[in-house]
């Protein structure tokens, strides 16, 4: 399971650099808010960046939070579901619903991306930031990290099918649980 | 009709418990390849593109983060204790400081299982030893904690702003008076129960001085109230727009929790972890739900939806009880986002094309959401209650204590059909 391993530390660094992208972004926002209200200095270019950061940390975090078991579920039924079978939902879930989207999402996305590259497409706003082909080109390599993420997603649910002893069925504890975000 | 069978297809998927968003985004693309090809699935970089560069909805991840950093302080539980200990000497106290507790709560950090969980874990123990009817104690935690929804900032606000096309600025300000008034019924409830029933809710001995008591309560609350002050003021006053006074809002509540418990890189690395996860897990939704509008609008489905909602007679009446019920029932089962993402931009048209005040149509659904995080047997106020309460209080006491609540939410929700011209103020 040594690719597993290693793909954890690899979601787990990349989910390190949404972190830091997330307050990269605060920062930037709060700088901009100071300039224009203060000294009634306004920068497209920076306005712009603005929405680069908050692009790029929750694109990139989508597969962060899928290895983090981040993703919201209707768990009515789900929460009383045997290990084995919240694996196999894992797994089919992964491989059935998730990974077709996301391949799509990659193809297109690096046409899309492709597209404004060839045309060297910057912002349309003067003073705004060149290259748009940089930040349309996040939709096709967050998605490849998605499909990364799904993989270590499924062999972490294989290992629990595998280490879940046949005979056992009964249902884990019952209530949901409080610790999970609910904003 | 595809549109339609692929929605309740996709529902009944949802229970089988994997990610909503992919759900939705895995069977839409199923039943959008079978019936009308891949090309359709073509614009998806488009529609994924206009999320990323909108800049309301970066206004959430900031949002977020104000309140998790805030809720890693401490701060709910340093409210919580001053003023139950303030209050607490009259009957009904600690309940009532619930409630006082749970608005600020909601008005700074919003996050409903955050403060359902703190309020159990602290006012909970309390009116118990005291001898609180259990129902009314358990009650009272729920309420409070689900009015992190209708109290502005909250997020679904800022979502459905997005989605239905209002200002968010607009929605919050509406939002005001309809989350004032049910703190006020809330707290009426209480004290008319402490005046008849005054065994339900009987007062606590407090031996410590009255003036430290009044200077703790003063040091705990006032800094927060100057936050949520300068945040919504900032918007209510045309200042600055949801997203800027957002970041005001987070580097506030990074000074503030600094000022209570030190400044911490780490605490800072672990909120914005924290963030980056629920921000993430709401976007992914979004997108989810983009790939599932796109089949649904492209076979014609909404206007199928609308031309069915339009015939009814009773015009917007009936539209509206429509509307609301499906809602509710809806919210039972699956969470506010995916109600926002999927159900509400099916709903929108239409509600324009009847000349619905769309601000006063957003606070209804907000309201209306609130009720179902608190209704038996799924609200998420319930779960989050029962997963910290004492083994001793069973899950019928809890159903039991939200019911008055409930009846005080729907008289309220009431009003601000009926009324909005007193009621919804922007």
């Amino acid at each position: 399971m040594q690719v597993k391993h290693s793909l954890s530390k690899l979601i787990d660094y990349v989910g390190a650099i949404c972190g830091l992208l997330m307050v990269l972004m605060l920062l930037n926002v709060f700088y901009d808010v100071i300039m224009r209200y203060l000294f009634d200095d306004v920068s497209i270019g920076m306005q712009e960046l603005e929405w680069h950061l908050f692009a790029a940390m929750f694109m990139f975090g989508i597969g962060y939070t899928l290895k983090e078991d981040g993703h919201v579920r209707v768990d009515v039924f789900y929460d009383n579901f045997s290990p084995t079978v919240k694996a196999w939902v894992n797994i089919l879930g992964s491989v059935l619903l998730a990974l077709p989207i996301t391949l799509l999402i990659i193809y297109y996305g690096y046409g899309y991306a492709f597209e404004a590259y060839e045309m060297n497409e910057g912002s349309a706003d003067p003073g705004g930031l060149p290259h748009r082909w940089i930040i349309r080109s996040v939709i096709p390599l967050s998605s490849v990290f998605v499909v990364l993420c799904l993989l270590q997603v499924v062999l972490t649910q294989i290992t629990i099918l595998r280490d879940t002893p046949k005979d056992q069925s009964s249902p884990q504890s019952r209530s949901k649980s409080p610790a999970k975000e609910e904003v | 009709m595809v549109g339609i069978i692929l929605f309740i297809i996709a529902l009944f998927l949802l229970f089988a418990g994997y990610s909503v968003a992919y759900t939705f985004a895995g069977v839409s693309l199923i039943v959008g390849f079978i019936t009308m090809g891949p090309e359709l699935f073509s614009f998806m970089p488009y529609r994924i593109m206009s999320i990323m560069e909108n800049t309301t909805l970066m206004a959430i991840p900031m949002f977020v983060f104000m309140g998790i950093v805030l809720q890693k302080s401490g701060l709910a539980e340093r409210m919580l204790e001053s003023s139950a200990k303030l209050f607490g000497g009259i009957s009904g106290g600690v309940a009532i400081s619930t409630i006082v507790v749970g608005a600020l709560l909601a008005a700074s950090t919003g996050v409903v299982g955050a403060s359902v969980v703190a309020m159990g874990v602290i006012s909970l123990p309390v009116m118990l030893k005291n001898n609180y009817h259990q129902p009314t104690a358990t009650g009272v935690i729920c309420a409070s904690g689900t009015l992190g929804q209708i109290i502005p900032p909250s997020i679904i606000l800022i979502i459905l702003g997005d989605v239905m096309g209002i200002s968010v600025g607009d929605l919050f300000q509406a939002a005001v008076l309809p989350g004032a008034l049910l703190i006020v019924c809330y707290a009426l409830y209480i004290l008319a129960l402490g005046k008849f029933k005054p065994g339900y809710c009987p007062p606590l001995k407090i031996d410590e001085d009255k003036g430290a008591l009044i200077k703790q309560a003063l040091i705990d609350v006032v800094p927060p109230l100057i936050l949520i002050v300068a945040v919504l003021g900032s918007i209510f006053g045309g200042i600055a727009t949801p997203t800027e006074s957002s970041s005001l809002g987070a580097i506030g509540a990074i000074i503030l929790s600094s000022f209570y418990s030190g400044f911490s890189i780490k605490q800072i690395k672990q909120s914005s972890l924290e963030t980056v996860k629920v921000s993430s897990m709401i976007f992914a939704v979004l997108i989810g739900a983009t790939a599932f509008s796109m089949v649904f609008s492209y076979s014609g489905s909404d206007y199928l939806v609308e031309d069915f909602m339009l015939g009814l007679p009773g015009e917007k009446w009936t539209f509206i009880f429509l509307a609301m019920f499906a809602i509710l029932i809806l919210g039972f089962f699956i969470d506010f986002i995916e109600i926002a993402f999927l159900v509400v931009p099916i709903l929108a048209p239409i509600a324009i094309a009847l000349n619905i005040d769309m601000v006063w149509f957003a606070i209804l659904i907000a309201m209306n959401l609130q009720t179902s995080f608190l209704s038996p047997p799924f609200g998420f106020s319930l779960f989050y209650l029962k997963g910290v309460a004492p083994k001793s209080i069973k899950t019928t006491t809890i159903y039991k204590g939200v019911i008055p609540f409930i009846i005080i939410q729907v008289i309220v929700l009431t009003l601000v059909i009926f009324f909005p011209e007193y009621l919804i103020i922007y």
